[in-house]
């Protein structure tokens, strides 16, 4: 099932991203959701969501600087 | 977005109420559609066109001798020597190839000395009905340039900027923001998958933080896992935080140190 399902919301915006890192991460993006709620289940809910909080947001200043870094 | 001042009747109100948005005022946006086109979008008549491969912002309507020298901007490649756009009217640029080097398509001032004192010989015009503020020093003194990538986004250059109190921020969404001395006005310059990806990540990383903050204000006995996991909300392409996920969670190949070993290994460009 989780399988399937990652197949079936593919992002074509990623494959845009020349990185190939950068665009590896974001595509692993959506697991990485499943897993954070996969650890918000255990003694402490909230964890997964820090620990997920943390890499968006690290990414998006990523992909921000990436955008930048492409143009100039 | 604008590529210049202009001395248009129209926005001397707007130049005295909102000195920073006259820059911003006469094009409404910039973008390469899905034909690999830059059409740029007009709101206001005659001020913006294509000419010899430059865009230009004419000061006061007219025809090329009425250029503003700070109103030349450079365009890769231009397939038309049109000069005027009527109000609701696209100007469209083909561009070579996808991967077309970076262009600007305009700037945050122009930054030579001599240009200032153009600037001062065309004050003192009566004739002329542009006439500096203290804010349009302020910009000419700034620097900085709008830059369309070879991929349809747009980016801020601002390795040239000489004023430290004139902030000017690409935001997500194609947002354009400028400020000086707190008062700062916003613009969309440009439409992208890029850009709007950009933003749904920023978004969906402000949705994770309010959640956080919520719980984290919650004592412990009062929280449950369906309520880390929060109601069904910002979807991010390829994933959503929808409880249906949570589901999905359950399968034994998702792990929290994949997370974990992603969050210190990101590509240098997070690092600056």
């Amino acid at each position: 099932m989780l399988s399937s399902a990652r197949q079936l919301r593919p992002d074509p915006v990623i494959e845009m991203i020349a990185d190939k890192e950068l665009r590896e991460i974001l595509t692993e993006l959506s697991s990485l959701e499943i897993a954070a709620m996969t650890a918000s289940t255990a003694d402490d809910p909230r964890q997964g969501l820090r620990e997920l909080s943390g890499v968006v947001c690290a990414l998006a200043a990523c992909f921000s600087r990436y955008l930048v870094d492409q143009a100039i | 977005m604008s590529f210049g001042e202009t001395g248009h009747p129209g926005h001397q109100k707007a130049m005295s109420k909102y000195h920073t948005k006259i820059y911003f005022a006469f094009v409404e946006k910039a973008y390469f559609d899905y034909e690999n086109r830059l059409r740029i979008d007009c709101e206001d008549p005659v001020n913006v066109g294509f000419w010899k491969g430059v865009l230009v912002n004419c000061v006061g309507g007219g025809g090329e001798t009425s250029q503003h020298p700070q109103c030349f901007v450079p365009i890769a490649v231009s397939s038309t020597g049109d000069w005027d756009l009527g109000p609701g009217t696209q100007a469209v640029l083909l561009r070579r190839a996808p991967q077309e080097m970076p262009v600007c398509i305009g700037f945050i001032n122009h930054h030579k000395q001599e240009t200032v004192k153009e600037r001062e010989e065309v004050a003192q015009d009566e004739d002329h009905p542009t006439i500096p503020t203290p804010n349009d020093w302020c910009w000419v003194q700034s620097g900085g340039r709008l830059m369309l990538s070879g991929n349809g986004s747009v980016v801020m250059d601002m390795r040239e900027a000489t004023d430290p109190n004139v902030r000017a921020q690409l935001g997500p969404n194609g947002v354009f923001r400028v400020s000086r001395d707190g008062d700062a006005s916003e613009r969309p310059v440009l439409a992208g998958p890029l850009l709007e990806y950009l933003g749904r990540l920023e978004a969906y990383a402000a949705n994770l933080e309010a959640r956080l903050l919520k719980l984290e204000a919650l004592p412990p006995s009062e929280i449950s896992a369906a309520a880390a996991l929060g109601a069904p909300g910002v979807t991010l392409g390829t994933l959503s935080t929808s409880a249906t996920d949570a589901a999905l969670a359950a399968q034994p190949d998702a792990s929290i140190s994949g997370l974990r070993s992603v969050a210190v290994h990101l590509p240098s460009h997070a690092e600056d």
